[in-house]
């Protein structure tokens, strides 16, 4: 009688230790996905010289040198300061865009521009704009509220030799948003999305994507992807933004010291 | 006396702004910069602009042909910039000009200017009426864009940064004044935007009148008016701007002189006559008219904020001459001045529409209507319909295809009080990086004494290629 207790003890003690690490796979939800995506490593500060091809549908391309820097400058809100500076082609060299995140208010965003040989104070609200002329929007290139989508895990795959759990991310507000929805995969191990499928706001068909085209690496321990390329599926035209490099090392660094001056009027105004 | 007074203000002014720290150069640098360096015999930047362009006026059919561009050397360090800025245009008043000439040094919370330069103050989007240290050079209009227009003045310009580099304090001192430039030849390649400098005031005293009664080109009748005027010199100004909540926002003062000449129209008038008789020169004319630039103090206040998504602006500017009581019939009286607008994406493809008004209005309007002499008015801003106030609506359409590839524009510039305009439709193609061709097309309309108005005869199509490098 004992043994037998014994056994059915250790039968349902495995059953639920089973059991449990089944409802630890199937517990986490797409919210708690993209949580953990939110909550990635992304460092302090980040500094990086970037190309930006666009290639239209016939392959033509039309490079762009850029660089960024950008830092947290509130924690528990996830702000941060950002300033990008063109350095190539010579018709927008040293243009100049500056990005001041705010809590609950349209970011303060301004714009240098050589030609007009003064700064402009641009609307932060206008996030679904062209970056440039690029296939990626102001918004795509910023983090977004978590709070703001509904959240649904679709599937887990393999994609391009990932791991990935399949999200679908709905707008709370679709008035606000610039896609009626988007599907992104999202690898398990880095918790980074590897592709973004786009849909139209009023068509609610996809019409842009987005994808990596290179290896998931570590730099200064923190997962970083060099290569994206954000594509219009309508148009063909395509937008490849990478890290660009310099004897074989990536001109990329996290967590450096970003001189607080680097974000301010001055140095939108001359560079310095 | 004025250059004793300046000379302090100078000195007062390097003391305050020079009092902090001894200047650091910027810590911190790029990828980009580091990249640059390294190659030594590229430290130099050689970049430029390259625009050949083809006028066909729709008058007569005659075809332009437009030579413009800039070449620019600038040694870019970190601390130290060294610039030369080279315009070119046939047919201009000036066809090689160094437009700027200057070194500048950047400290960790103040930069230092000395130079040939173009300073642009206020928020407006090329339109400003707080804007007053360069003159504009209208040889072929207002064509060229409100930065290709600014002539390079000689200065000293001291900035000081605050609270972190975003609240500035700039100082300018410029030893010369320089006015307005005007076409001049006929005769030239921008011959089609001479302007009439007496248009104004005597309806028969035309360029061509007194080519003949002098007996010299209407480019020489021109450069006489011109030289006839007194020069000027010193100029100083004054700047403060923040960004505060959202609000960028500043503070100007200057000193100097209005760039259109006043003058003395009884005089004039009286003297014409002689002249017109044949008992008097053509130069005892412009001696007794007594050009003359009115000194000014203009006092400003700019604004810029973002409102329900639209990029708002907002300049004024009070304009303070010698002639404060408003009863000197040769010296202009004071004036307040506005911009007001902004730009705002549209729903619709993206379209951005910018609007913008710009006006003055002339203060002592009564004082000038009573400035009578034998029954005539004698006040140079007498305005035969009392209308002292004048408004402009700049109006702008901009829309973009392809990835920015393509981008059409609509522009229309429309005088509220003289019903004249401008109206231009211009298509930007990228043919390739750096490369742009562009075409448009540009039409005057209004009596010809207004300000566009004088120009219906000079619709035109126009294409264009610019290259950059």
């Amino acid at each position: 009688m004992k043994k037998k207790i014994k056994i059915i003890s250790i039968c349902l003690m495995t059953l639920f230790i089973v059991g449990s690490l089944n409802m630890t796979a199937v517990a986490i939800d797409g919210r708690e996905i993209m949580e953990r995506v939110d909550n990635r490593d992304t460092g302090d500060s980040r500094h990086a010289l970037m190309g930006m091809d666009l290639i239209d549908a016939n392959g033509d391309v039309r490079p762009r040198v850029l660089e960024v820097w950008s830092q947290k400058v509130d924690f528990e809100k996830d702000l941060n300061h950002n300033i990008i500076i063109f350095h190539e082609p010579s018709s927008i060299k040293n243009t100049r865009f500056l990005q001041k995140e705010n809590d609950g208010e349209d970011d303060d965003q301004w714009i240098y521009l050589p030609d007009l040989g003064r700064v402009r104070r641009i609307s932060g609200g206008q996030g679904g704009d062209s970056f440039m002329g690029s296939d990626f929007t102001y918004d795509d290139l910023k983090s977004r509220e978590i709070d703001d989508f509904e959240y649904k895990l679709l599937k887990e795959e393999e994609y391009n030799d990932y791991e990935t759990y399949v999200v679908e991310a709905i707008p709370k507000n679709p008035a606000e948003e610039q896609y009626a929805k988007t599907i992104s995969w999202i690898t398990k191990e880095h918790y980074i999305p590897v592709k973004i499928e786009m849909y139209d706001k009023d068509s609610k068909e996809l019409y842009k994507e987005m994808k990596i085209k290179s290896d998931i690496e570590k730099i200064d321990g923190i997962w970083t992807v060099f290569s994206t390329v954000m594509e219009n599926l309508d148009s063909g035209h395509k937008t490849n933004l990478y890290v660009k490099k310099r004897d074989n090392n990536y001109l990329l660094e996290y967590n450096v010291e970003i001189n607080d001056k680097r974000f301010s009027q001055q140095f939108l105004k001359t560079g310095r | 006396m004025k250059r004793k007074v300046f000379k302090s203000l100078v000195f007062s002014m390097l003391i305050i702004l020079c009092l902090a720290i001894p200047a650091a150069a910027f810590d911190g640098g790029g990828f980009y910069e580091s990249e640059v360096e390294e190659l030594e015999d590229e430290a130099l930047d050689i970049t430029g602009e390259l625009e050949p362009e083809f006028r066909i006026f729709s008058d007569d059919g005659e075809i332009d042909e437009n030579l413009t561009g800039n070449l620019k050397f600038s040694y870019p360090g970190k601390t130290h910039e060294f610039k030369v800025l080279i315009d070119f245009q046939p047919g201009a008043v000036e066809e090689i000009e160094f437009n700027e000439l200057y070194y500048r040094y950047f400290g960790k919370k103040y930069n230092f200017l000395i130079g040939k330069h173009v300073t642009i103050w206020g928020k407006g989007d090329k339109v400003h009426v707080v804007d007053n240290l360069n003159a504009e050079d209208m040889s072929d209009f207002i064509n060229p864009e409100y930065k290709d227009r600014q002539i390079g003045e000689e200065m000293i310009k001291i900035d000081r940064y605050f609270r972190g580099g975003n609240a500035n304090l700039e100082f300018v001192y410029t030893p010369d004044f320089t006015p307005n430039r005007l076409a001049e030849d006929p005769e030239s390649p921008l011959g089609n935007w001479v302007i009439n400098p007496f248009t104004a005031q005597l309806s028969d005293l035309t360029l061509r009148k007194i080519s003949t009664a002098t007996n010299q080109t209407e480019a020489e009748v021109i450069s006489q008016v011109k030289d006839a005027a007194a020069d000027e010199d010193n100029q100083f100004g004054l700047r403060f701007t923040d960004s505060r909540g959202g609000t960028d926002y500043g503070l100007s003062y200057y000193n100097g002189y209005l760039r259109t000449p006043g003058y003395d129209k009884a005089a004039l008038n009286a003297k014409y006559k002689e002249f017109k008789a044949g008992n008097s020169t053509f130069s005892s004319v412009l001696e007794a008219a007594d050009l003359h630039y009115d000194s000014v103090d203009v006092f400003g206040f700019e604004l810029a904020r973002v409102i329900a998504d639209i990029n708002s602006r907002f300049e004024l500017a009070y304009y303070r001459t010698d002639d404060t009581a408003g009863d000197d019939p040769t010296v202009r009286n004071n004036k307040i001045a506005w911009v007001i607008g902004g730009d705002r994406d549209l729903p619709i493809s993206n379209l951005n529409l910018n609007l913008q008004f710009t006006g003055e209005k002339i203060l002592d309007d009564d004082q000038i209507e009573n400035n009578i002499l034998q029954g005539s008015n004698v006040d140079a801003e007498y305005d035969e319909d009392g209308d002292y106030t004048t408004n402009r609506a700049i109006l702008k359409l901009e829309d973009s295809y392809q990835n920015e590839k393509i981008i059409p524009e609509l522009t229309w510039i429309y005088n509220l009080n003289d019903n004249d305009y401008i109206l231009e439709a211009a298509v930007d193609y990228e043919l390739e990086q750096d490369l742009i061709l562009t075409f448009a097309h540009k039409i005057f309309r209004g009596d010809q004494d207004t300000t566009f108005g004088q120009f219906e005869d000079n619709d035109f199509s126009s294409f264009s290629l610019k290259y950059s490098f």
